[in-house]
């Protein structure tokens, strides 16, 4: 039996602009949007990286078995930090997100963690954004309440908080092309979310940018 | 009147001319004018119309409260004359009258003011008999401009932003803030509702060009500060807590979050209480320097000021610079201090005439200004007797002002009357909060201007937490002030609220009809409720109502300054729409489908599928004959998802649950209630336990949230060793049910699907189609059937794979309308449709779901309390005759006995598998036996005989769940 396909939790609200697809990590992904032009890089531009695998743990256990297991944790809240080809990062006291970035297996590493006390994995299934380009912190400005241009992408900084509504995780982070804000929320969302971003983005000179011309921004 | 020469300031544009028309003739204004100041140019005084009298009304402010000159632009309705610019094209009617503003019909009204007392409307409505009549002529009379319903909706940008302090007002005072703030190095917003920055530095000069110089070295320094954004034509229209403050500008509303806030607002011309003060001509003193300074235009030929303060003889000099002929500057005052503009007035040979008031205005045959009477006041009382008549086209009236104080109240500023100033001011501030200017009870020039600087030297301070060195504020010896500027008189028309048309005698009504208290005041009089929210009115009301009294204005207080403090566009508070809509992951199948969806909560669910040429009914019909026949689908993942690990998981369960789930064995799963501590049923689901020490279960779709909530607050309240994990919008779940429901699951699964391997009600891993699965044997449509759980990114390929390989058996999908209908003829309850916040499980005969033998569980002690005593209802099944066609009862139609009600249905459908509708229902539990009869209330009054059933209307064995079947 061929390995099952995943579904981005975007692709209802993205396939009707899609005009190309590849295949990364058994899912299909948009790699250009009809009309995509420069102009989102340069203001601001909105991406899916939903394909990338991730996987959580919680409990006062958690960071000394994601340590035992050789994943290094950031030392605060509201942190993240990179570790063994992932994104590590701490959402609260005793609760970690962990997203797969490179070949090296962290998510399968969490996944199948012995059973432990204090310990209680979180399958994560959500949907996963980039959003980039000088016009970022803007596009929040518009959608969440909280200020992104304080959050320094060096110091691994990231918030729990609410965008357009919905529930989400908002991490700042650095790319080839400047500070890029990763955000990640329940993906039931995800249809909402990503028309609601869009439009407003779209109204900001910006919009939705396939893989292809992400990767390349991305480094 | 006419144009001026240009001024140095000016707001307008003398190079570029518009056309707009106004009542139907047009008019040339320049770019930059406001409505009123180009009408006003052209020699239009009659702007609009009084809200309840109709009497004509002129400028009074142009600072943006000019509620009697506001009109209709388009589907644009209350445009404020005084401040919103002319557009080129623009065709403006007045609002608020019955055929225009020069033949208004309803003037009458003025004639029958005697028969339109203080607190008429109470009165009006106090019969019911007249009531509908009363409210049919007050909704055809009253209302401001024409509400067009086809109004598109404007979408107008929601947006945050951020500084460390932000400085309301940029005046003298707020400029003067605001870099001291910066100079700290504090991040700066700075915001003015005028057009044009610079306040009062900017028009009320006294002809003394020194303070506009003062007030451009302070604005140009504004400017080219990097730590300091202007932002002018912006309102700072509330103050919420943690310095929240909303930002109105012509497109949006901006939420700013400030570290500090300084409140620079400065304070509000007040009107002198004379007869007829309300005639086209007579204004505020400020209102004709707004109209020389920022418009160049002749606000009047020839003006009698009424003042009590230096203001009224800077404007003395305003008027003339402007060319402007002051008959008389008659001034309340006993005795007037010596100042330089004093000594500048008279030697200019104006006739300054102490302890004198205008008495009344006169109209002249177009019902404007035309002449006053003047008279002495002693001890504030007109003295008539030597009273004189003065020829004028203009009075300006400069004898007090009120703090806008409005933020500084709603930012909890503590406030107490200041005798010397005549004016309220900040007694005690919160933390983080300043105020300075005007509003602080500070009018000298410098002094307003050092007193910018301590304010905004302190916020900036306390924003970056540094120390700073404040400037000293020289001592302020002005008294804006009169304190009584009222003059009464026998005849009335003596207006203290221009939004309401009251009067002084209104008040002492009110009063003697024991509305005493100015909260009650206020609400019996309707003062200070009109658009400009007693901006010009509260003052002197509470000034009336404390010589009323016999008490200060201290002891009156002041009413409270709720948010917003001016009117703000609808659509800028409606914003861009955030209205978080869920989907399911399997939304695109479901619309390629044909799905009609129908809203669930936050949820979009298919109702059903549509299938071309048959009725909604006949669709809802064949889906449930399908899962009865052959096979269907239905998307069951806006179902709450949790998961409970860990060694003290069952425990917890336990407690959370009225059943016994600690005896529960791995692999199985088992129908639960939750209750709340009063025992009522506030959720169901299906717990499956996976593992050791690891459960699954789910909630229903309105619930989940709820239950996860409270089970993480339980949870960290008792301290189990046990983690609670949400998956809801983590899994997909779909319920493949029906007769050939294993036929289609067989070749897809690694899972024994026998039914001794897997019988009903339990729990599986394994894989469909490769997928990591959990599959459990449940029934809630009552048929053989797998409710499977996969993760949300796979819900779309296995709900294909299902349906390629159901193809043979005839599958289809079944929405939520054929599964109520499915779960109704096994009698299935929904919690919430069935059930209400009442509702305890003794009354659903849910017996059999309550271990009451547990050593806890959440809502036990209720329920021993509640299971002793007589039920008062129980739920039961219903069925109307075969032969019923007409009208059906739908959910909370009455039951009803010997004429009383007895209550209520909450379910009721059309079985198509039985052939006669069905129905749930609470009654009294001695009419619960089968067969009885009872009678059902429909909307329209008639009545449906309908007989008690017992339940499951359909398969009662359980059949078709059984391998026999």
């Amino acid at each position: 039996m061929s390995t099952p396909a995943r579904v981005s939790p975007l692709s209802d609200a993205q396939t009707p602009e899609a005009t190309r697809w590849i295949d990364l990590e058994q899912m299909r992904v948009v790699a250009a949007f009809r009309q995509e032009l420069v102009a989102p890089l340069e203001t601001v531009a909105i991406g899916d990286l939903s394909f990338r695998r991730r996987a959580g743990v919680k409990g006062p256990g958690a960071a000394a078995a994601l340590n035992a297991a050789g994943i290094s944790t950031p030392p605060q809240p509201n942190q993240w930090c990179i570790s063994e080809g992932a994104l590590v990062a701490r959402l609260g006291l005793t609760e970690y997100l962990i997203e797969q970035h490179s070949t090296a297996d962290a998510v399968s590493l969490v996944l199948t963690m012995a059973a432990a006390a204090d310990v209680y994995p979180v399958p994560h299934y959500d949907a996963a954004l980039i959003i980039m380009g000088p016009l970022a912190a803007d596009l929040f400005r518009q959608t969440c309440s909280v200020d992104m241009a304080t959050l320094d992408a060096h110091q691994g900084a990231l918030v729990l908080t609410s965008v357009v509504g919905v529930g989400a995780t908002v991490a700042a982070t650095t790319t080839a092309a400047g500070v890029a804000y990763r955000m990640w929320f329940d993906g039931t969302y995800g249809s909402y979310m990503w028309e609601t971003l869009c439009e407003i983005a779209h109204d900001m000179g910006g919009g939705a940018v396939g893989y292809d011309s992400l990767s390349q921004r991305l480094g | 009147m006419s144009r001026l020469p240009p001024m140095p300031d000016e707001w307008i544009n003398r190079a570029h001319s518009l056309k707009f028309c106004f009542e139907g003739h047009d008019y040339v204004a320049f770019e930059g004018d406001a409505i009123s100041s180009a009408l006003w140019a052209a020699g239009v005084k009659t702007l609009g119309r009084s809200f309840k009298y109709h009497r004509p009304r002129g400028i009074l402010s142009m600072a943006n409260h000019d509620v009697n000159v506001m009109v209709q632009d388009g589907q644009r309705h209350n445009v404020r004359g005084d401040v919103i610019p002319v557009r080129a094209g623009m065709d403006l009617t007045a609002v608020n009258t019955w055929g225009g503003v020069q033949n208004d019909r309803a003037r009458f009204l003025d004639k029958l003011s005697g028969f339109l007392p203080v607190g008429f409307y109470y009165k009006a409505f106090h019969s019911k008999r007249w009531f509908p009549m009363w409210e049919r002529m007050f909704r055809t009379i009253t209302g401001l401009g024409n509400l067009d319903l086809s109004t598109p909706h404007i979408r107008t940008a929601k947006r945050y932003d951020y500084c460390d302090v932000l400085i309301i007002g940029a005046g003298p005072s707020g400029l003067s803030a605001a870099l001291a703030a910066a100079d700290a190095g504090a991040q700066v917003v700075l915001v003015d509702e005028n057009a044009r920055a610079g306040g009062s530095g900017m028009y009320q000069l006294g002809a003394d060009n020194a303070r506009r110089d003062r007030t451009h070295a302070l604005l140009n320094a504004v400017r080219q500060h990097a730590n300091i954004r202007l932002l002018e034509s912006t309102l700072a229209a509330a103050w919420y807590a943690d310095q929240w403050v909303p930002l109105i500008d012509a497109e949006k509303m901006v939420k700013l979050r400030a570290k500090a806030t300084v409140v620079a607002g400065g304070a509000y011309e007040q009107p002198t209480v004379f007869r007829n003060n309300d005639l086209p001509g007579v204004m505020l003193g400020s209102a004709m320097q707004r109209l020389i300074y920022r418009y160049a235009v002749h606000p009047a030929r020839r003006v009698v000021i009424s003042a009590a303060n230096d203001d009224g003889y800077r404007l003395a000099l305003d008027l003339l610079q402007a060319g402007v002929q002051v008959q008389a500057l008659a001034d309340l005052r006993d005795n007037i201090p010596a100042s330089a503009v004093v000594e500048a007035v008279r030697q200019r040979g104006v006739e300054c005439l102490l302890r004198t008031a205008v008495y009344e205005a006169h109209a002249d045959d177009r019902g404007e200004l035309g002449a006053v009477t003047l008279c002495k006041v002693r001890n504030g009382v007109a003295d008539t007797a030597g009273a004189w008549r003065l020829d004028c086209d203009g009075v300006a009236m400069s004898t007090g002002w009120a703090p806008a104080a409005n933020l500084l109240y709603q930012s909890g500023t503590k406030m107490r009357f200041d005798e010397r100033t005549q004016q309220f001011v900040p007694a005690s501030l919160p933390e983080g909060v300043f105020a300075c200017g005007r509003v602080n009870g500070v009018y000298d020039f410098d002094a307003r201007i050092a007193d910018g600087a301590r304010a905004g030297s302190n916020a900036a301070a306390f924003a970056l937490g540094i120390a700073v060195n404040t400037p000293n504020v020289p001592a302020d010896e002005s008294r804006p002030s009169h304190p009584w500027p009222v003059i009464e008189h026998p005849q009335a028309k003596n207006f203290v609220d221009f939004d309401e048309d009251l009067q002084v005698k209104d008040f002492a009504n009110a009063a003697q009809e024991g509305y005493d208290n100015i909260e009650l005041l206020k609400r019996y009089s309707t003062v200070g409720m009109g658009p400009s929210q007693g901006k010009h009115s509260n003052m002197t009301a509470l000034r009336i109502l404390a010589r009323l009294l016999d008490k200060s204005p201290e002891q009156v207080g002041t009413t409270t300054a709720r948010p917003f403090f001016h009117p703000v566009p609808m659509s800028h508070l409606a914003g861009r729409g955030f209205h978080p809509q869920r989907r399911s992951p399997l939304h695109g199948r479901h619309a390629a489908l044909g799905a009609v969806f129908m809203p669930a909560g936050v949820w979009e669910r298919p109702e059903y599928y549509a299938q071309p040429n048959k009725s909604r009914t006949d669709c809802i019909h064949d889906e449930v004959r399908r899962v009865r026949n052959q096979v269907a689908l239905i998307d069951v993942g806006t179902l709450g998802k949790i998961e409970v690990r860990g060694p003290q998981a069952a425990e917890f369960l336990n407690r959370v649950y009225t059943a016994r789930i600690d005896l529960l064995k791995v692999g199985g799963t088992r129908y639960a209630i939750m209750c709340d501590e009063s025992g009522v049923v506030t959720d169901e689901g299906v717990i499956a336990h996976l593992e050791q020490n690891v459960y699954y279960f789910t909630t229903t779709t309105s619930g989940a949230a709820n239950v996860y909530r409270e089970m993480s607050r339980l949870n960290a309240e008792w301290g189990l060793q046990c983690g609670i994990i949400n998956l809801t919008g983590a899994y997909a779940s779909v319920n493949l049910a029906g007769p050939e429901s294993r036929n289609v699951l067989a070749p897809l699964t690694d899972v024994d699907l026998s039914s001794a391997a897997f019988p009903y009600l339990a729990v599986r891993q394994g894989k469909i189609a490769g997928i990591d699965v959990r599959i459990m044997r449940v029934g809630f449509v009552g048929e053989w059937g797998y409710e499977i759980h996969v993760p949300a990114e796979y819900g779309a390929t296995l709900w294909d794979a299902l349906m390629d390989a159901g193809k043979a058996f005839g599958i289809g999908p079944f929405g939520v309308e054929a599964q109520r209908l499915l779960r109704l003829e096994k009698g299935h309850l929904i919690v919430s449709q069935d059930t209400d916040g009442l509702t305890h499980p003794f009354e659903v005969s849910m017996e059999w779901a309550v271990k009451m033998d547990k050593p806890f569980f959440i809502g036990q002690r209720s329920l021993k309390i509640v299971r002793e005593m007589p039920l008062k209802r129980k739920l039961a099944g219903f069925k109307l005759a075969a032969s019923h066609s007409g009208a059906v009862p739908t959910e909370c139609h009455l039951i009803i006995h010997q004429s009383e009600i007895a209550g209520r249905v909450t379910s009721c459908n059309w079985s198509p598998n039985l052939g006669y509708h069905i129905g749930l229902a609470f009654l009294p539990p001695d009419m619960c036996e089968p067969g009885t009869r009872f009678q059902i209330r429909l909307s329209d009054g008639s009545m449906v005989s309908a007989d008690v059933c017992a339940t499951p209307f359909f398969d009662p064995e359980n059949l078709r769940q059984k391998e026999s079947a």
